[in-house]
């Protein structure tokens, strides 16, 4: 089902001289399925927006719609701890999320949260585990005796092993190094082609370009531009600043050379080689 | 989660937000005496109180303070004040005390009550005092006010500056670690950990899920600050100089004035055991 976000409003602090207004009549549907990514300046809104969507936060006022929950001003939605397994929320560095004697238990703890026997959650930790690349060798270790990258992967599957249908982070690739952040995004979008709508917050425009179906760029808590990576990075917006990608100025450099290429085919590396070879084959 | 932030400076350009720290600090271990203080009879004791209580209101209203901040203060603490009824009920009185309540074969004193009555109002005076010091004097200012008033223990080689150095650090950390607070304690929400309703078991287990994540990045914390000074040449022992300083105006001469017959009237009083005719 698809998120319906109408006129949602958030204000920090109201009523104090720390009063700040997050967002700001934000309305958005997040298409069901979609990888949507959410770009935006510091501050402009994008954790408030995804902290709205696990109800880890209430609006103002306004009101969004996620899996059929209504989540309003008022009150905690009655069905929270459905919605909270529905719409996984990974945060920025999760890895400081961690606390349990061993990998497995900690994993282990979301899904006993959510009432799954000790079997099942055991189950779907070393699931969920091998999914973010740590084998069995893990599982009795101390979340504490990990390197960086791995305590990172240990806190993902904490969520993954929920088995959420949305799956919203916030920055996941920060701090990586490069092989690990490739890795780790070939994991979102295999997840992706599984049928999980990812809702991915990033200042990388190179991953948006290369993995998002949908982009929302949002501004001082409003929705900027709502649209496709393609059309963000290759049309034109005059009122929107965004860094190209390297991969997007390469491919106007080859335009502006003569080489034929396709804007709406130029989302990976991949791609855009693909159509210069056959440009060279074809072309001579 | 909202009640966190009771307490925490406000900037209001009120008069007593402007004035010196160490102005604020004296004039609230003055009050502090105050409050302490017994006089001749339980009422007048009681008249007092209430005397206090009104110059604390009217120091809230400058301060842009509201009362319900101060109640809201308060509802934390009320397990704390039934366990001290309790205690004093239990607690026999000195011998030749009368009057009691008979209630179930248990005593109940009336000089008990009185007891209770009187921890009550103290704490609630102190709460409303420290709460308007910390809500008007920024951390920093309050640990300068701190370590000039440590000054005169350097003759005995008192660690004056390394003092004031760990309780503005414990201060400047308090605002991170509550963010820290409320980050962990969201993470583990979307992990399905409920921090509010549960059964004691689990809400066992979800203040273990908090507690161990927070030491961990505490712990961190400090030892990334250290290393942080240590490059940047931290010695203790070397004379410092510093940014802000703090100024000493003559309305602070004259609010120093004041608290100070403030304070030997009321130890005057307390002498000679001051009994009002009510």
């Amino acid at each position: 089902m698809d998120i319906k976000i109408n006129h949602l409003f958030h204000t920090y602090s109201q009523k104090t001289p720390f009063q700040f207004e997050a967002l700001n009549d934000v309305n958005v549907t997040i298409k069901e399925k979609s990888f949507t990514a959410i770009i935006g300046h510091t501050g402009s809104g994008k954790s408030t927006l995804i902290q709205h969507l696990n109800a880890l936060l209430l609006p103002t006022s306004g009101s969004l719609t996620v899996n059929g929950t209504l989540i309003t001003a008022k009150q905690l939605p009655k069905a929270v701890k459905k919605l909270r397994q529905y719409a996984g929320l990974v945060f920025q560095f999760p890895e400081y999320q961690l606390f349990e004697e061993t990998v497995e238990q900690d994993v282990m703890f979301g899904p006993l949260n959510f009432g799954k026997t000790k079997k099942e959650a055991k189950d779907a930790a070393l699931i969920a585990l091998e999914q973010v690349g740590l084998n069995a060798s893990f599982l009795p270790r101390s979340p504490f005796e990990l390197s960086g990258g791995e305590r990172r992967r240990a806190a993902i599957a904490g969520i993954l092993a929920m088995a959420p249908k949305v799956l919203i982070l916030d920055e996941p690739t920060a701090g990586l190094d490069p092989e690990g952040a490739s890795q780790m995004m070939q994991l979102f979008q295999a997840l992706h082609q599984q049928g999980l709508t990812i809702i991915l917050v990033t200042h990388d425009m190179d991953l948006v370009l290369q993995y998002a179906t949908d982009v929302l760029v949002m501004a001082n808590g409003k929705v900027a531009l709502q649209t496709n990576p393609i059309d963000l990075f290759y049309g034109q917006h005059t009122n929107i600043h965004v860094e190209k990608p390297r991969l997007v100025a390469f491919v106007e450099a080859c335009i502006q050379k003569g080489i034929p290429l396709k804007i709406t085919d130029c989302q990976t590396t991949d791609n855009v080689f693909a159509q210069i070879r056959a440009w060279q084959q074809g072309g001579r | 989660m909202a009640a966190m932030t009771i307490g925490r400076y406000t900037p209001y350009p009120s008069f007593i937000h402007h004035r010196d720290p160490r102005l604020k600090l004296f004039a609230m271990v003055a009050l502090m005496i105050s409050i302490f203080l017994r006089f001749g009879s339980v009422w007048t004791d009681f008249a007092l109180y209430a005397f206090i209580f009104v110059i604390i209101v009217v120091m809230m209203r400058i301060a842009h303070l509201r009362l319900r901040q101060l109640f809201k203060q308060l509802k934390a603490l009320w397990i704390m004040l039934v366990f001290l009824l309790i205690i004093n009920i239990l607690i026999p009185p000195k011998s030749g005390v009368v009057g009691f309540i008979d209630l179930w074969g248990i005593k109940i004193y009336y000089a008990s009550l009185l007891q209770t009555f009187y921890i009550v109002f103290r704490l609630v005076l102190m709460i409303a005092l420290t709460l308007i010091l910390t809500a008007t004097t920024r951390p920093l200012d309050l640990t300068y006010a701190i370590e000039w008033y440590l000054l005169p223990f350097k003759l005995i080689n008192f660690p004056t500056h390394e003092v004031a150095m760990t309780i503005s650090i414990a201060l400047r950390f308090i605002p991170t670690l509550l963010e820290e607070t409320m980050r962990i304690m969201k993470a583990q929400a979307s992990r399905g950990v409920d921090f509010v309703g549960g059964k004691l078991k689990e809400k066992m287990r979800a203040v273990i899920a908090l507690i161990v994540p927070l030491f961990i990045s505490a712990f961190q914390r400090s030892e990334e600050l250290a290393n942080a000074m240590e490059a940047r040449g931290y010695d203790p022992s070397a004379k410092r100089t510093r940014y802000r300083q703090l100024t000493w105006r003559i309305t602070d001469s004259l609010v120093l004035i004041a608290m100070v017959l403030y304070l030997t009237g009321f130890l005057y009083a307390n002498i000679s055991g001051l009994t009002l005719p009510i």
